[in-house]
């Protein structure tokens, strides 16, 4: 009796999926997945939050999935770079500006103390010495200031974009049957990426920003320097960031393995038992549903392509300034340190480190980030093919 | 949390410029080298002032949480309370003769009954009983209590006395 039930439902079923599944051909079958998912606001989100600074469009979702089909490459390279290059340009004018301020600084700081020395008064030598560096602090710590809301910023928006792709992303998991996956990624990926983005955002952002200020005044003002206290803030920062990293990645691994292999046997042995016992359609069930599950494999894997592009364009730009701006800040210390005028090329030392901080941050988070989107996207991969 | 790191920071910078303005303005000498020193000793204790603070914000939390698992000293007084009276009603217990015993507080006086079997000396009972509540409470001044002595013979004994009640 039971047997004859499951009999006429997976008839009826078949009855009521198979032109779906058959009648049109694969082009067919995913252009209705990808209207039956509402992607659109997504794709919105994602080109307000990446055309914002840098002008680059990022294909939308069906246009992925319409490239990935016809084996076409969904975004060219040469646009990405095009950008780039206008990027390089406009930083490099606007840095090097600064950088020259600094240079007329130092080498004006040093004329004064020449001049001091040979006229044999040590108290303005150092009095000029202090307003030179003064003005140059100041000059530093404003492009500081600036690298550093740039990189808040640039957390924020990646936190936004996540908080976007991901409940799209588990939906089509789980529609390509990786139901365990699904269920173990969602709290985890919500958690880590807000756990990430919050604890670099309030604790390891300002404490290089602390370590950097007192790090400054410690060159400003030799005497009572606070040099370890600041090296002392931005090992925390930094083990922070590394302890979360860490923990991240080995949570990541170890969770993405576990859920794919059981979906793997699930969806397994579901399409054994459909071909097995339900007598005559057995076959052409399991066959239909993984061509379902096929195309919306195709979909997932173009959500987390765009996923993975709108990443790493919106972190390819101020990754670049902020590189740009550490060698150019690194280049002055080497330029002004034979003037032999103490102070001013430890400081613009310390600037280029502390940049480099930044542009490590910077470079974790995204990483993160970019990981969640590839991970999801390989881990339930293993599940159809 | 990071609000108090900032705020830290921003005290020993100040702190560091004003040393700093100290040894400019000083003329060279003595003086200097004491303002130095002092100087080294302030921004030493505004470095660990915050580790003092945590510490004497920790301590008491910390005992309440182990004993009460309430955050509140309310809650505290009320353990200690409830520990007086069993202590009272077991020194009431030892007397010879008493069966049971329940303290109650309403207002500043003390609700005291007592079950009784066989005849004990009264007056005696009840000396001994405000006696009892005094020194578990610890209070300098006599405590008087409404006491209510209930004689309750044991039932066994009673139905045993009903059974021959019948049998008369």
């Amino acid at each position: 009796m039971q047997r004859f039930l499951i009999a006429i439902f997976c008839i009826g079923f078949l009855l009521t999926m198979s032109p779906m599944a058959f009648a049109h051909g694969l082009n067919t079958m995913v252009r209705n997945q990808a209207q039956s998912v509402n992607t659109r606001v997504l794709d919105q989100e994602v080109s307000q939050l990446v055309g914002q600074h840098s002008g680059i469009r990022i294909p939308s979702v069906t246009a992925i999935t319409r490239a990935l089909l016809h084996h076409k490459n969904p975004m060219s390279l040469s646009a990405i770079l095009r950008g780039l290059e206008g990027a390089v340009a406009g930083d490099v004018a606007v840095e090097s500006r600064v950088l020259g301020i600094i240079f007329v600084l130092s080498v004006l700081a040093a004329v004064l103390g020449r001049l001091t020395d040979s006229l044999g008064q040590g108290g303005v030598a150092e009095v000029s010495r202090l307003a030179v560096l003064s003005a140059l602090i100041l000059v530093a710590l404003h492009s500081f200031a600036v690298a550093i809301a740039m990189v808040t910023g640039l957390i924020g928006e990646l936190w936004h974009l996540m908080e976007a792709i991901i409940p799209l992303l588990v939906v089509l998991m789980a529609g390509t049957g990786a139901f365990a996956s699904a269920g173990i990624f969602h709290p985890l990926m919500l958690f880590t990426v807000n756990l990430v983005a919050l604890l670099t955002r309030d604790w390891v952002l300002p404490l290089i920003l602390f370590a950097t200020i007192v790090e400054l005044v410690g060159h400003w003002l030799p005497k009572f320097s606070l040099h370890h206290l600041g090296q002392l803030m931005r090992v925390t920062g930094l083990t922070l960031l590394g302890g979360l990293m860490t923990l991240f990645l080995g949570v990541m691994a170890v969770e993405g393995a576990a859920g794919s292999v059981a979906d793997g046997v699930t969806l397994r042995t579901g399409k054994f038992l459909a071909n097995t016992f339900v007598p005559v359609v057995g076959k052409m069930f399991s066959d239909a549903m993984e061509a379902v599950l096929g195309s919306s494999l195709l979909l997932k894997n173009a959500v987390s392509m765009v996923g993975a592009l709108a990443i790493i364009v919106m972190v390819a730009f101020p990754l670049l300034k902020l590189f740009l701006m550490m060698v150019l800040y690194r280049l002055g210390a080497a330029a002004t340190e034979p003037l032999n005028v103490p102070g001013v090329s430890p400081t613009l030392g310390t600037m280029a480190n502390a940049l480099g901080w930044l542009m490590a941050i910077s470079g974790a988070v995204a990483l993160m980030f970019f990981l969640v989107v590839t991970v999801v996207a390989s881990a339930s991969n293993g599940v159809v093919l | 949390m990071i609000g108090v790191i900032g705020s830290w920071v921003k005290t020993l910078i100040v702190i560091v410029l004003l040393g700093n303005l100290a040894e400019f303005v000083l003329p060279k000498g003595d003086l200097r080298r004491y303002t130095g020193l002092v100087v080294g000793l302030i921004l030493l204790l505004a470095m660990i002032s915050p580790v003092w603070s945590i510490l004497h914000s920790a301590r008491p939390s910390l005992i309440q949480q182990d004993l009460l698992g309430t955050n509140s000293s309310q809650g505290l007084h009320q353990v200690i309370r409830q520990e007086e009276w069993n202590q009272a009603k077991a020194m009431v217990l030892t007397y010879p003769g008493v069966t049971g015993c329940t303290i109650q507080q309403s207002g500043s006086r003390f609700d005291v009954t007592v079950k009784t079997t066989g005849k004990p000396n009264l007056t005696q009972l009840r000396h001994y009983i405000n006696d009892a509540l005094q020194v578990a409470m610890g209070t300098p001044e006599p405590i008087s209590a409404n006491i209510r002595i209930l004689d309750a013979p044991p039932p066994a004994s009673r139905s045993i006395e009903m059974a021959r009640h019948k049998e008369g």
